[in-house]
């Protein structure tokens, strides 16, 4: 891997790979490329730098928690994810050398750009999921003993948090409590650590590979996109069910879709949970959590979320091997079925 | 009573009367780069053929200015902008990415203190100040002012205080509140809110003209409606109010035409044209609206358009190695083999196949210069294509009914793999216009709620009477009014149930 810098067409490809590799959530991506767009304007490009080695340089994660659909209304004063960063720089007394994105899929893999071209910082090419998950304990990091907290929560107002919890579970429960106190949407500074132990940590390399899933699908070449990420053509059909509910604030439910071509007379149903988590072909399970199960339309390749996925849609299903970091045993603790409630063990992709 | 309706579509605009459901007389004009002349030209020479115009009741039209307007940006308002948000919303000011030729119309674009949260509480108090300053520095220079405050459709305090301001301050201008305009999503309802503006006076011109042409040709009693986004119509003043509701309103004629005209509640609508074949969805009367985002002249907005699937195959389509998508359009019956011109069109295929004969053409022409099988092969390709739209469009592995509407629909098959029949019913030429006199109103109101906070009861009933109010403003007649819709999406990331509630009623008008 080496350095490199990104532009406009490059944002536009990243939002799109991050939307196969956020597997359905992350929400509608609009808020985030419009306000990096306009801060992009005249100061060309964003450096994006390897990060697999290194030590006395200190990375510093920056997300936006809460719900993305009060960011579509409450879109952000611009500079609270940078506040949120200075806060922390001075708690820990330490200049921040670098950021890195929490999680690639929706708005969290644009937060981390607008805070780089607003203070020149550099973004490194990894993060803690290789795709998107919803709580604050389930990263490659936290899995590794790295502590989530403190966590500098930071709203348009002006209020500051500082959660330091004893756990990454408390400090995401006590961080989610006071997001839903500033109005449903914050933005946050956290995980800090020192470059040699990121290098160690992190899924590297996984802003160049959403970019890279982006062209491929803006080419709408899926057997390069297949070569790329060894993913595996789960199903094709059309969808004929679609159930939603909200359980402790998340969006629960499954699609049912009906095949078609070489899956005909066939049915694929996938649970989700903001994510696709579970796809099963007739009885059997063909693909789990923490693999990444994408739906994308047939037609066009753009990835479906879960909250767009209606009746009638024709739609691909593909299955993608997660990096090997997540299957470790200690991170399947915080990211496999059984950590989302189902009482389903974790099927590798392929392993069937 | 006698009903008239009107479509303009992109190369010809059509009127029919009605009455009691029965044709009475129809035009057909070449539309006009101003559609303006085009729909008088129509409903002049409809008049000459209605013996009782005195028992016109209703004038019903569907007409692309809005987008035309907003396309070309001609004749649009003098605008100001008001966004109530701050500290939030700084990161996206209003006019992002927004055309120049459309911002050249804005005098100013002003941010201030105040707006909500998803609970309704206020995210900073209102800065009254600042709105002052505001309103005295845009007074006398403006002719509307669109006015957006954050979460305003949970509480739209803030906006009425602002409207109130502005007129103390002796701003006379038209004001466009976007909580009115409705949907989540503070940029796509704020640039909704301000193309509602912008495009007002347009409207305005349109409304008066066509009240002095019915006026003049002896309509006395007609009352004046326009086709909305959803299938529905609204009257002409509402119309000056809100006429974003109206940029796509021809879109869904044709579906609302093939329902009038067979009764079918559920079926694919197949409209052929000259250029396109657009395949729409009739779902329990209405048509189906797609889920994705619209653009207007590139500017997002938060309308839900009804779901069109337009394929590049109609009767003027140009057959070469492949099917289209260039299209000769109204030139057909001068550059069409059968009409002795040079050009192999999809009408010159599809009369060679089936022997059927389109307006004044020769068959014998086409079957003199192209073999019979060349012709088959064509038309087989083109079957494909018509039943590969038909497939994505169907809700349901079942076989469904197609109605064929539009003047190119003669040329459509017998069968089509995936349809269980196909209906052509009479007068399918002029479904669009016949579909603009669909006497149907319709409200769609967006909010969201937590139903800790609200029961659920309170919550869909309130969202309901809102709905309903909003129908009425737009000719509804209230004894009427039915809710067609209730959607309930969760929303993930936030506590006490909460939910993203849209409703939507519909009704009758009142004629």
């Amino acid at each position: 891997m080496e350095n490199f810098s990104i532009g406009e067409r490059e944002v536009e490809l990243l939002a799109l790979g991050a939307a196969f590799l956020g597997t359905g959530g992350g929400g509608d991506p609009l808020v985030g490329k419009l306000m990096l767009r306009r801060y992009m304007e005249g100061k060309g490009s964003i450096e994006i730098v390897d990060g697999s080695s290194g030590k006395d340089e200190f990375v510093l994660g920056s997300a936006m928690m809460g719900a993305p659909i009060v960011m579509i209304e409450k879109v952000p004063g611009g500079g609270e994810a940078v506040k949120a960063l200075k806060v922390y720089s001075q708690i820990a007394g330490r200049k921040v050398d670098f950021i890195t994105p929490l999680e690639i899929g929706g708005i969290n893999s644009i937060i981390p750009l607008i805070v780089s071209i607003q203070t020149g910082i550099p973004v490194l090419d990894g993060d803690g999921m290789g795709r998107a998950f919803p709580e604050l304990q389930m990263t490659t990091f936290y899995a590794d003993g790295i502590p989530v907290s403190p966590v500098v929560v930071f709203d348009e107002r002006g209020n500051v948090s500082v959660v330091q919890g004893v756990d990454g579970y408390w400090s995401e429960k006590i961080a989610r409590v006071i997001t839903v106190r500033y109005g449903g949407s914050a933005y946050i500074a956290l995980h800090g650590m020192e470059l040699s132990e990121y290098s160690r940590s992190a899924v590297l390399g996984s802003l160049s590979t959403a970019i890279q899933v982006g062209e491929r699908l803006a080419s709408k070449n899926i057997d390069s996109l297949r070569d790329l990420l060894h993913c595996v053509h789960l199903f094709k059909g059309k969808v004929i069910e679609v159930y939603r509910r909200v359980e402790r604030g998340f969006s629960k439910g499954y699609v049912v879709l009906e095949g078609a071509d070489q899956w005909k007379g066939k049915t694929m149903r996938v649970d989700f949970q903001n994510e696709f988590l579970i796809a099963k072909e007739g009885d059997k399970i063909v693909a789990t959590v923490p693999d990444l199960i994408s739906f994308v339309d047939a037609y066009t390749l753009t990835p479906v979320t879960t909250d767009r996925v209606r009746y009638g849609q024709r739609l691909v299903v593909l299955g993608t091997p997660s990096h090997p970091k997540l299957r470790s045993t200690e991170m399947l603790k915080y990211v496999s079925p059984r950590a989302f409630g189902y009482d389903v063990n974790f099927t590798p992709l392929g392993a069937s | 009573m006698i009903k008239v309706g009107v479509d303009v579509g992109s190369t010809h605009t059509d009127a029919v009367a009605l009455a009691e459901g029965e044709l009475l007389a129809s035009v057909k004009v070449r539309t006009t780069p101003d559609p303006t002349a085009g729909i008088q030209e129509a409903i002049g020479k409809l008049s000459s053929r209605i013996e009782n115009r005195d028992e016109v009741g209703a004038l019903m039209l569907g007409t692309t200015h809005g987008l035309n307007a907003i396309l070309q940006a001609k004749g649009l308002a003098r605008t100001a902008i008001l966004r109530i948000g701050l500290p939030a919303g700084e990161g996206i000011p209003p006019l992002t990415e927004w055309p120049a030729r459309l911002t050249d119309h804005v005098i100013s674009a002003k941010m201030v203190r105040g707006g909500h949260e998803y609970t309704g509480e206020e995210i900073v108090p209102l800065d009254e100040g600042a709105i002052v300053k505001f309103a005295d520095d845009i007074v006398g220079k403006v002719d509307g002012v669109a006015i957006t405050s954050i979460f305003s459709t949970v509480n739209p305090a803030h906006e009425l205080r602002a409207a109130q301001i502005l007129n103390e301050r002796g701003v006379r201008a038209h004001l466009t509140l976007s909580h009115m305009v409705g949907g989540l999503g503070l940029i796509e309802r704020e640039n909704s809110t301000i193309l509602n503006e912008m495009v007002s006076p347009v409207f305005k011109r349109l409304v008066s003209r066509l009240k002095e042409l019915m006026r003049s040709l002896g309509m006395n009693h007609a009352k004046l409606f326009i086709a909305q986004n959803d299938g529905t119509l609204a009257s002409g003043e509402f119309t000056m109010e809100y006429p974003i509701f109206t940029v796509a309103g021809p879109v869904s004629n044709s579906i609302r035409g093939a329902h009038l005209l067979t009764g079918i509640d559920n079926a694919v609508v197949m409209d052929v044209g000259g250029t396109t074949t657009n395949v729409g969805v009739l779902h329990n009367g209405y048509p189906r609206e797609s889920s994705a985002p619209v653009e207007i002249g590139g500017i997002r907005t938060n309308f839900r358009m009804p779901d069109i699937h337009a394929l590049a195959l109609g009767g003027g389509t140009i057959i070469n190695e492949s099917i289209g998508p260039e299209s000769v359009g109204y030139e057909l019956t001068s550059k069409g083999v059968g009409w002795g011109g040079t050009v192999l069109t999809a009408s010159d295929v599809a009369m060679g196949v089936k022997g059927i004969k389109i307006g004044d053409a020769d068959i014998s022409k086409i079957l003199l210069r192209y073999p019979s099988s060349y012709l088959r092969g064509i038309y087989d390709r083109m079957i494909s294509m018509w039943e590969e739209a038909l497939d994505l469009m169907k809700i349901s592995r079942e076989d469904v009914q197609v109605i064929a509407v539009g003047g190119g629909s003669i040329m459509l098959p017998p069968e089509l793999r995936g349809a269980s029949k196909i209906v052509r019913p009479d007068n399918a030429q002029f479904a669009n216009a016949i579909g603009a006199t669909l006497n149907k109103v319709g409200a769609t109101v967006e909010k969201t709620f937590s139903y800790s906070a609200t029961s659920r009861e309170l919550a869909i009933n309130s969202t309901v009477n809102e709905a309903k109010e909003m129908a009425v403003k737009a000719g509804g007649d209230p004894s009427t009014l039915d809710i067609r819709e209730i959607e309930e999406v969760p929303i993930p990331y936030l506590p006490g149930d909460s939910v993203k509630l849209t409703v939507k009623v519909v009704g009758n008008l009142r004629i």
